[in-house]
């Protein structure tokens, strides 16, 4: 008889467990880091990075919905979308100032051989 | 026996064209391709082997995915990402070419400084000076109108993407076709209308619903909803049936926010079926609305 019980018991408190627990998915913080990183790197300042970095939290908010909706293989394709956004727009916030000081370099060399000659 | 397998060969042939003809490859799935043949021949394979590897792999699986089922989310998705890896990997080996550039300014930057004579070296960061207050001057200027036309294409992409979307979420609920006259949705008359008859059925709102947002979305500049029915029944009956349809679709579509100016009705009866008429399957194939999106210019 306790032991019909204890087992109804389990069964309610697992079913309840499964009912109330949103679904998350581990993808989430693979995504976020980049994201964070292209966000600290300036990314808003270079347009193309800029565009990316949208397009990826954008995703991540969808992820999140369809997380909510219980579709967690869209969820997880939508958070592998978002994470190549964030990796490329971190890469773009990369690019940018680093052309711009090579850049600066080369002008700086050209300027002091032009004054020897 | 070698007439039979040269039909056999044939008809496998023409299936296979009739496949590809409906399934075009997405867009980010040819420009990865390309992308990707780009970079093979460029810098990248160089600069970054490793990065064009996972690239590769990538775009592998886009392409499996493609052959698996073309109309997927998942095939769109993969090819998305495959895209990206791409243009990363190009990045990555531009960013490695611009350090090795700046490190090696830098070092014949300094190999020359100790040349130079102390008003020598004044000269130059003088002049120097000058020419970055001018183009930080010509920076300005340019910015406003640059700054401008980047929020505007910025804007452009994240419509395409929207209209894309919007396509995506249609060939879940209609069959979407892309043909020389424009994007084809079709939607099937016992979906929309009882037989016989063109009031709306209830279950046909959501559809169009969602036929309406996608429309809003398309930045094409006419839009033909087209009424199609089967053979039965006489010419005149089909063309006033199809075109009372096709006019109710119309209808509810500009409701919806389509704007009225851009989306014009017409019935074609049974003048254009798209399968044999001979069979109830083909009937039913027949009896059809169709919405064409045309195609700017």
């Amino acid at each position: 008889m306790i032991a019909k019980r204890v087992l109804s018991l389990t069964v309610f408190v697992a079913l309840w467990s499964c009912a109330g627990a949103p679904i998350t998915s581990d993808k989430l913080p693979a995504t976020e880091a980049p994201i964070r990183a292209a966000e600290e790197l300036g990314a808003a300042r270079v347009p193309q990075a800029a565009l990316e970095l949208k397009l990826a939290q954008d995703e991540v908010q969808q992820a999140k919905q369809f997380l909510q909706d219980g579709n967690k293989q869209r969820a997880e394709m939508m958070l592998l979308r978002a994470q190549a956004d964030a990796e490329l727009a971190l890469a773009l916030a990369r690019e940018a100032p680093l052309q711009a000081e090579a850049k600066n370099a080369a002008d700086q060399v050209k300027a002091m051989k032009q004054s020897r000659q | 026996m070698i007439r039979a397998v040269r039909n056999i060969s044939l008809l496998a042939l023409t299936a296979f064209g009739m496949a590809c003809a409906t399934t075009a490859p997405p867009r980010d799935l040819v420009d990865a391709r390309a992308e990707y043949q780009a970079a093979s021949d460029g810098v990248a394979a160089k600069m970054n082997p490793a990065g064009l590897y996972e690239a590769k792999k990538s775009l592998d699986l886009a392409n499996k995915a493609f052959e698996q089922d073309a109309n997927s989310d998942n095939t769109r998705d993969m090819a998305y990402i495959a895209l990206r890896k791409v243009q990363l990997a190009s990045a990555q080996a531009r960013i490695e070419v611009a350090g090795q550039e700046k490190a090696a300014a830098e070092r014949e930057k300094a190999r020359l400084e100790q040349k130079l004579t102390q008003s020598e070296l004044a000269e130059v960061r003088r002049k120097l000076s000058e020419a970055e207050e001018q183009r930080r001057a010509e920076a300005e200027k340019l910015q406003s109108t640059s700054q401008q036309l980047e929020t505007e294409r910025q804007a452009r992409l994240l419509a395409e993407k929207k209209a894309e979307e919007a396509t995506a979420n249609l060939a879940k609920i209609a069959m979407v076709k892309q043909e020389a006259r424009g994007l084809v949705i079709t939607l099937s008359g016992s979906v929309l209308f009882t037989s016989g008859r063109s009031t709306l059925l209830a279950n046909a709102r959501p559809k169009l619903d969602e036929v309406a947002s996608a429309l809003q979305k398309s930045d094409a500049e006419k839009f033909v909803v087209e009424g199609h029915t089967d053979s039965v029944g006489s010419e005149t009956a089909n063309e006033e049936l199809s075109y009372r349809r096709a006019q109710t679709v119309r209808d509810y579509l500009t409701e919806r926010g389509v704007p009225a100016e851009k989306i014009k009705a017409v019935g074609y009866g049974k003048s254009r079926p798209v399968a044999d008429n001979t069979t109830a399957e083909g009937r039913a194939n027949n009896r059809r609305v169709e919405i064409v999106i045309q195609p700017k210019g």
